[in-house]
């Protein structure tokens, strides 16, 4: 079908449901307008809060009338009131309504007291808002003021640490990729990219990390299916909802500024050895230790001038064949390319809004600007962002309004995965940058083309630019008494737009002056240029109708249907030989190298357009009781593009109830102490769909051919389909507690749930004979996520100083329940002997290189992994024969006599996973032997792995924030972590001990860390008192060479819990009798930190992140802000 | 009011219901629909080219157990054959292999995927093709052509010895997908069926130059077949023969000519060239362009490090073993012998002492310190001293390095010689135009082989002459310059734009010329095997077919010689039963060129390498599929 038309269509739905509400407008507008102006006379006051300060902004209302008006800043309002008669409505957020008769009044000054906040609390929910205290679902809500004036990157990772039971890790320290991963109550599915929750923006799917946080009026985290099901088959991982602010009504404009400086620096980097001789001596001794008879790489002269040269760093080098001289310091370096390529840079971030409204109208207006030069050279960005958030009431009954944000965002393109492969593979005697130019190896001993990282880098030249619109449009009508109307339409457009080119860099020796290593000539150069779009929009018409009678019965009904359309494409053109250097437009290029499609998507060449499209019809009942009992009912149904005809309808419903006992008649005599407890449980259902967009359908794909010389493609099936498609269905249950004590000073909450995902898609392996062609995605398997959820909050005043405490903590337990079937291992009698099976192969999915295994019955993706081998260390039994239970205690071959052990063992007939003992690759003196766990005399195959009940996801999540206020001084913290995750870790330069390549990276402490025994180098017999062994190092010993009899064991998996102090804010507002003065409302100054601490024993760079060393690490901001309004 | 409200709700619902729902039927933008399939002319060439495209990279990766690195389909398996080695461990070679193992599964499921494609063809093109009548029946004949050549790939890997390979001829469902073995006899019988409706398509040509099926094409694979089972050997050297399939593959093979298909006489060297891909001797072979995912990847596994190659350098994980290259004769026929240029040097049995010979020269004639190509500069210390530490390594021969003149001494070995030499390998001390673009200087420049390598062989600069090395430059091995890519063309090293050839006029004269050996027709034998010859100028001898046994294994030498870095030795020496002898009991390793093992082959002991087991996840999940004998499950 053409798209044209598919894109086309909700327009007319929008203009559709705009009608109809105008069509029964007249109907309810005319009715009630007869009664008002009578004896009219005016009456004027001000407002104030229990501490005599004015308030702005209360609204002021005739009750049983629409008319009303608002205080000004000083707190004043002026109101013409039909007679004596009226009763005004004096009402403001987070205060207690009053109503006053006026009678003779002409003058009423009104003092507000203040709510206890709760009772009033509204969250937003799924096409709505509710009281907090009503809500029978698991919701946290992060307001405005942990958002705002914050000088972390993104909205994403603002949210660390607020809510319980949701992870939220940021994944990456690179500006613009920088957002976090967030994971509310586990892993919900097999693959990776379809865990995340839905991130709704003023009503529509969108990314989260595209919204100015300033912007933002609250986020809601809908963590259950009561709460979430009303986004039917795309709530399964929860649902994030994100409100941006709006303008207050009849309030004068509102001009803010904030402006915020940081110092940024990498909080955590890893250290590697930079003194060149070290590593020379260590390359060596790596050698010598695989092979005494090797010749040394390095010279002995070599590592003795180098060491010679760091001990005058000013002397001066001359060139014995070119004569050219230069300090020692650039013939000589010592770089220590962490600090080099990692290094502090300063970022800002300024932010205006202007914002207000009259009777009918209210507006917000922002503008954003943030720049990011990033730690690592050319990856930094800058971006700007506008928004304009206007309503305006257009008719009695009718309200009108956008919420209209663009974006553009430019980002330096430096090539991160050249630098991600070669940071590891260079040397510490190469000078980075110097005098315009940059450095080669110096050293004639080493590799010419060792990579400088630096260069690497900045070699390619250029800009990718974003630009993002979302905008939205809606119409409200108030159709009849309780029955209100909404039609809105969002449409967002995302464009990535990028130029890149070579840049001719070339790389010098400085010893002797010349280029080591050639840029690229100009014919080699490319240019290339890729455009990529994604459309969509999201067109709903809802309907909503409250109304309450027989004064103990609350009753809402919502009715709401939405058309959802996405779409993908790009370009990507590439082009090679250049004129010059400086004249890189892609036109100028002169051989057609490549085109290929969406340079967006992931390296898989078939990069082409893609689609698809939903349409939903969904509905909520609630109902309450005397606000004492309350009930809540959701369904949704989804028909989705991604599923056959016969398949892509989908039904999520749920229901919850809430209890408020303390409302009830037998809870008064504890009031006093517990002013609110409710408890809540809730069943729902919600859908995932994960597949691939069109995996349902069978059809034929490009399959390459060339006939004469010509392209002269062919077709063929590249997947077989599955009509039988699905979604994947999520059951989730819980039930939970809501408490507030002591006058609200301490509050709690409670949940634990239960959440089952079943039919979880998988792609099972079929018949080799089939051919190539993948096999179809099939819902196969079941996977649990149970938990519990504490959050506890704790705030008062101590004199004059206001302070809150919040913690929370939340704990996930994940099982895969359902999955290739049961695994079965043990000794089976075959055939009369006793033989060892494992259908390990069968039941599980290929494991990985650092040992996870997803099996039936144990935690997604569990490390299963093979033990060290612990002996007694007595070898022999009483009658000299071999005991197999008397090796190495700590599973390392350190002594002679463990080695002979070993090699008694073997001759025994015992086998170490057909290692032999042999000097390079084989078993050695600081090798490893690993644990005969099934007790078939073979130490350390494949059937010796166990599970260990670890797995990468944290099974703790943790926050506690703080804050305290004190005569105009405030101050507030976060603090979050993670725990019961762990990583398996063995890399080069952390803790691997063979170096595989030459110029592999050593890690600072390698000296201490691996074992080490010096040999003779004629007789190769170990020399145990050189002063160089050390013998008793924690891990294998340090050699060149491959992996050698090395498996992946339980040695290398490392506890990766931490705790982060996220953020610090110290801040001063100036006290507003002195600011007015110069006609400013607030102003207040502040520091802050974001990343300033981390605890943790996990050795590798960020647990955070992830567990690796290859990582672009996270910014540490030292901040200094303002923020001042008018 | 309230029936008015109802009255909207049911409009706006059943409005967006029924205006709306087909924004729901998407389809994809980069496929066709498989409702659409085989219905428009287009789609049915389409469908056709799809068969042919299952011929690309099905040979296995430059490491052990990667597959999908595409290695292209020919000179994949060249590093199993006489005259190929791999430079990394391998578990065919090293003993260690089993059922498991992804040769086995990617070979098989990736021919069944052509088998699958070109059953699908000659389904439904009869069935809906509106293209000609003439035009379906020559389609049908490639595609028949094309499913015999996938099925003879899996007979003679997982069929031998009667077990034979499960038969699809039709298109299959998943679930239907679980025959067992039809016995291997069968399996021939099928192919020469489709091979025989395709001689006899009136619509399929003669002859092609642009990369289809031909009429001589098929009589080339059908004689081929008739070849097969006509002469089956054993590893004792006894041959069981069907004289009457001998004489029907010689019949195919006298067809092949009458179509038009000839020796190229342009030249050895300039027959693997682009000018000459189309050329009456190449009767099929796999087509490519040097556009991105349309060339092979010869350059970057075969090449070595200097093998220019756009933006990377080449690998070199794949070189010439040794043993292949002592074939080549001398240029009056002779066999070549190592002792008529170095006295004693077969003798030698020691790596070390041997070494000696090939090291490069250290002084220049008047006795001074050599100087640099390019830059004047003296030799390099490091390559000095390298060239006293191999010398004095040696015990018996420490005497006979010259530090002038040992190259031109070795040079000797390599002169007149059969040309094939020097056309199919960089032999030591050999130039070749290659380029240096790993910092991304793409200058041509000719680089050499030699050893020790200088410290100029990882990065050169521009006006030096580089030494030439494998990936690791840790061991001094011959080099490809077949399929190899000179000077500075090349723009990706993934895609190299010349075809494989799969079967050659010279391939199936040797096959005819096997054929009268097998009928003790030793003249006819002979010249077939001159004509080959002859090309290169070398003399065809009658010594080489003084008796039946002789010529058997002067045709098979001849054969070794000829189709280096073609992929094609491989599965001769697996049909003639000489693989273990001649790789492993002879070679017993990858070797440099002086026959230093660096990586040890091993028979293995529990698995038969002579026949290729059915894959072990396979046996898993279809109990109607026999075990292959000789193979540890």
């Amino acid at each position: 079908m053409d798209n044209k038309i598919r894109f086309y269509t909700p327009i007319p739905i929008f203009i559709l449901g705009v009608c109809l509400f105008l069509g029964v407008i007249p109907v309810n507008s005319f009715a009630a307008v007869n009664e008002t102006y009578q004896q009219a006379k005016i009456v004027k006051g001000v407002v104030k809060d229990g501490n005599g300060e004015p308030l702005p902004g209360v609204s002021i209302s005739i009750k049983g009338t629409t008319n009303g008006t608002m205080t000004d800043v000083d707190g004043n309002y002026s109101l013409n009131v039909p007679d004596g008669n009226s009763t005004l409505v004096v009402s403001y957020v987070g205060f207690k309504t009053q109503e006053i008769k006026v009678s003779n009044q002409t003058t009423i000054d009104i003092t507000l007291e203040e709510l206890s906040k709760e009772l009033d609390e509204v969250v937003v929910v799924g096409y709505g808002v509710q009281k907090k205290i009503n809500l029978t679902g698991s919701v946290a809500a992060v307001q405005a003021d942990k958002i705002e004036n914050r000088a972390a990157p993104n909205l994403s990772t603002m949210l660390t640490g607020l809510a319980s039971g949701v992870s939220v890790r940021q994944s990456s320290g690179n500006p613009g990729s920088d957002g976090a991963n967030i994971r509310i109550r586990g892993i919900g599915t097999f693959d990776g990219s379809y865990r995340s929750p839905l991130v709704i923006i003023d009503g529509a799917v969108a990314d989260m990390n595209s919204v100015n946080p300033e912007d933002v009026e609250s986020v809601s985290l809908l963590k259950d299916a009561a709460s979430a099901s009303i986004y039917g088959s795309r709530g399964a991982n929860g649902v994030i909802l994100v409100t941006t602010k709006k303008g207050a009504k009849n309030a004068a404009p509102k001009v803010t500024y904030t402006g915020i400086f940081s110092q940024t620096k990498a909080s955590r980097v890893f250290d590697f050895i930079s003194d060149y001789a070290d590593y020379m001596e260590l390359y060596n001794m790596a050698e010598f230790s695989n092979n005494p008879k090797a010749t040394s790489t390095y010279d002995s002269e070599e590592i003795a001038a180098w060491r010679a040269a760091k001990a005058n760093p000013n002397g001066i080098y001359t060139d014995p064949d070119n004569g050219n001289q230069v300090p020692n310091y650039l013939a000589y370096p010592n770089t220590n390319w962490s600090d080099i390529l990692f290094a502090p840079t300063y970022s800002q971030k300024h932010n205006l809004s202007v914002s207000g409204g009259s009777e009918n109208s209210n507006y917000l207006l922002s503008l954003g600007y943030y720049d990011n030069p990033g730690t690592l050279e050319n990856t930094g960005i800058d971006r700007f962002n506008a928004r304009v958030n206007v309503e305006s009431r257009i008719t009695k009954f009718l309200k009108i309004g956008t919420q209209t944000y663009a974006m553009r965002q430019r980002k330096d393109p430096g090539n991160l995965d050249q630098v991600n492969t070669y940071r590891f593979q260079t040397v510490g005697g190469i000078v980075p940058y110097y005098d315009g130019k940059y450095g080669a190896p110096e050293s004639p001993k080493e590799k010419n083309d060792v990579r400088n990282p630096l260069r690497d880098v900045n070699a390619i030249g250029g800009v990718n630019t974003t630009t993002r619109i979302n905008t939205t449009w809606y119409a409200e009508a108030e159709i009849y008494k309780g029955l209100t109307g909404r039609a809105s339409i969002n449409y967002q457009n995302y464009f990535y737009d990028s130029k890149t080119y070579s840049r001719h860099l070339d790389s010098y020796t400085f010893r002797k002056g010349t280029i080591l290593q050639p840029g690229t000539t100009l014919k080699d150069a490319t240019t290339t240029r890729s455009y990529a779009k994604q459309e969509q929009y999201t067109a709903n018409v809802t309907l909503n109708y409250n109304t309450k009678f027989a004064e103990a019965h609350d009753l809402g009904a919502m009715l709401g249907y939405e058309q959802f359309y996405f779409n993908k494409s790009g370009v990507k053109a590439t082009k090679k030989g250049l004129l010059s250097f400086d004249v890189t437009d892609i036109t100028t290029g002169s051989d057609m190298y490549e085109i290929s499609g969406n340079p967006n998507e992931s390296e898989d060449k078939n990069k082409p357009e893609m689609d698809y499209a939903m349409i939903s019809y969904f509905g909520r009942l609630n109902y309450a009781y005397k606000g004492r009992y309350l009930f809540e009912a959701n369904f949704r149904r989804d028909g989705s593009s991604l599923f056959s005809p016969d398949n892509r309808w989908g039904t999520f419903p749920s229901f919850s109830a809430g209890w408020r006992v303390s409302e009830e008649s037998f809870f008064e005599p504890f009031n006093d102490k517990i002013s609110n407890l409710k408890l809540r449980a809730s069943w729902g259902r919600l859908g995932n769909a994960t597949s691939g967009y069109y995996d349902w359908q069978a059809v034929y794909a490009k399959a390459r051919y060339v006939f004469n010389n010509v392209i002269s493609d062919g077709v063929a099936i590249s997947k077989i389909a599955n009509p039988l498609l699905k979604w994947e269905s999520v059951t989730s249950k819980g039930i939970g507690l809501d408490a507030s004590f002591l006058n609200s000073r301490l509050t709690a909450e409670f949940d634990i749930y239960d959440r089952l995902t079943e039919g979880i898609l998988t792609s099972p392996a079929i018949y080799l004979t089939m051919g190539t062609a993948s096999a179809p995605t099939k819902n196969t398997s079941d996977m649990r996520n149970n938990g519990l959820e504490v959050t506890l909050g704790w705030n008062d005043k101590i004199g004059n100083v206001r302070y809150a405490v919040s913690g929370n903590f939340s704990y996930n337990q994940n099982k895969v329940v359902k999955y290739l079937g049961k695994l079965e291992e043990g000794w089976v009698d075959k055939d009369g002997k006793r033989v060892y099976q494992s259908n390990i192969g069968e039941v599980t999915s290929a494991g990985s290189e650092t040992g996870t295994l997803r099996v039936e019955g144990h935690i997604f993706d569990e490390y299963y992994l093979r033990t060290r081998y612990h002996g007694t260390g007595t070898y022999y039994n009483n009658d000299g024969s071999v005991n197999p239970q008397g090796g190495p205690k700590d599973g390392m071959i350190r002594s002679e006599a463990d080695l002979k052990w070993v090699q008694d063992m073997i001759a025994a007939g015992n086998s170490f996973n057909g290692a032999s003992v042999k000097q390079g690759e084989g078993l050695w003196y600081g090798e490893y032997i690993y644990a005969d766990l099934n007790g078939d005399g073979n130490y350390g195959n494949n059937y010796d792995r166990q599970f260990t009940g670890k797995s990468s996801s944290p099974k703790y999540n943790f926050g506690l924030n703080l804050s305290a206020e004190w005569n105009g001084f405030d101050i507030s913290m976060t603090w979050a972590g993670a725990g019961g995750f762990w990583y398996y870790l063995r890399e080069r330069g952390a803790n691997q001990n063979n170096l595989a390549s030459k110029t592999d990276i050593l890690p600072l402490d390698t000296q201490s860390k691996f074992y080490y025994l010096a040999y003779n180098k004629e007789t190769n017999a170990p020399v145990w008192d050189d002063p160089r062994n050390n013998l008793t190092a924690e891990y294998a010993r340090l050699r060149t060479g491959g992996n050698g009899p090395y498996a992946a064991n339980d040695q290398y998996l490392y506890d990766a819990t931490y705790l982060k102090l996220k953020m610090l804010q110290i801040g001063y507002t100036f006290p507003k009798a002195w600011t007015r003065k110069a006609y400013v409302n607030n102003l207040r100054i502040f520091v802050s930190g974001e990343n300033l601490l981390t605890i943790t024993k996990y050795p590798g760079v960020d647990p955070e992140i992830g567990g690796g060393l290859n990582i672009y690490p996270i910014s540490r901001l030292l901040s200094l802000g303002v923020n001042v309004s008018f | 009011m309230k029936k008015n409200i109802f009255y909207i709700l049911t409009v706006i619902i059943i409005s967006g219901y029924y205006s709306c729902t087909d924004i729901l039927d998407t389809t994809p933008y980069n496929a066709l629909a498989s409702s659409s399939m085989w219905q428009s002319e287009e789609s049915v060439d389409q469908g056709v080219a799809g068969i042919y495209s299952a011929l690309y990279d099905w040979a296995p990766g430059a490491y052990d157990a990667d597959f999908d690195k595409g290695f292209g389909s020919t000179f994949g398996f060249e590093r199993w054959g006489v005259a190929g080695q791999l430079h990394g461990a391998e578990s065919l070679t090293s003993g260690s292999i089993n059922p498991g193992s992804d040769y086995f599964k990617k070979t098989w499921q990736k021919l069944y995927e052509g088998v699958h494609r070109a059953n699908d063809a000659i389904a439904n093109i009869p069935a809906k093709s509106p293209a000609s009548a003439e035009k379906n029946a020559r389609l049908i004949a490639e595609a028949k052509f094309l499913r015999a050549y996938f099925y003879f790939r899996l007979n003679e890997l997982f069929g031998r010895d009667g077990l034979g390979v499960p038969v699809y001829t039709e298109p299959v469902a998943i679930e239907d997908c679980t025959k067992g073995q039809s016995p291997e006899a069968d399996v021939w019988a099928l192919i020469v069926n489709d091979l025989t409706d395709a001689i006899n398509e009136r619509n399929l040509p003669d002859k092609d130059n642009t990369g289809r099926v031909s009429k001589g094409a098929a009589y080339a694979l059908r004689g081929k077949a008739y070849l097969y089972q006509g002469a089956k050997y054993a590893e004792d050297g006894t041959v069981s023969k069907d004289e009457t399939l001998l004489n029907k593959a010689v019949a195919d093979f006298e067809e092949v000519g009458k179509c038009g298909y000839g020796l190229f006489q342009g030249g050895y060297k300039e027959l693997f060239t682009e000018a000459n891909e189309h050329c009456a001797e190449m009767i099929f072979s796999i087509q490519h362009t040097g556009d991105t995912d349309y060339g092979t990847i010869s350059q970057k596994f075969v090449g070595s490090r200097f093998a220019y190659s756009g933006t990377a350098n080449g690998w070199g994980n794949q070189t010439p073993a040794p043993a292949g290259t002592d074939l080549y004769e001398n240029l009056d026929s002779a066999p070549f012998n190592w002792d008529d240029v170095i006295p004693g040097y077969s003798a030698l049995t020691e790596p070390a002492d041997r070494a000696v010979y090939f090291l490069r020269d250290t002084l220049d004639a008047s006795g001074n310190i050599l100087k640099q190509e390019g830059d004047g500069k003296l030799l390099d210390q490091t390559v000095r001293k390298k060239v006293r530490d191999i010398v004095n390594k040696a015990v018996n021969t420490k005497n006979d390095y010259l530090p002038y003149g040992n190259e031109a001494r070795i040079r000797k070995v390599y002169t007149n010689r059969d040309p094939r030499l020097e056309a199919n390998f960089i032999t030591p001390y050999a130039g070749f135009i290659g380029g240096y673009s790993f910092a991304g200087a793409g200058n041509a420049m000719e680089v050499y082989s030699r050893w020790p390598l200088g410290s100029n062989s990882a990065a050169p600069a521009a006006s030096q002459r580089a030494d030439m090395a494998t990936d690791d430059g840790s061991n001094f091995t011959y080099f490809h310059r077949k399929f190899v890519y000179e000077g500075t063309g090349l723009a990706r090293r993934e895609d190299g734009p010349l075809d494989e050839p799969l079967i050659r006029y010279a391939n199936v004269l040797l096959w005819q010329a096997e054929a009268y050996v097998e009928l003790n027709q030793l003249d006819k034998a002979k010249a077939m095997v001159k004509l080959v010859r002859d090309r290169v100028d070398m003399p065809t001898l009658d010594a080489g077919f003084a008796n039946q046994t002789i010529a058997r294994n002067y045709v098979r030498d001849e054969r070794r010689r000829e189709f280096v870095n073609e992929g094609v030795d491989f599965f001769d020496e697996m049909r003639w039963r000489t693989w273990k002898e001649m790789k492993f009991n002879r070679g017993k390793g990858s070797q440099g060129v002086w026959g230093n093992n660096f990586r040890a082959y091993t028979w293995p002991v529990d698995n038969d390498l002579y026949i290729w087991p059915v894959p072990q996840t396979e046996i898993e999940k279809n109990p109607n599929l026999q075990k292959t004998p000789g193979w540890k499950y």
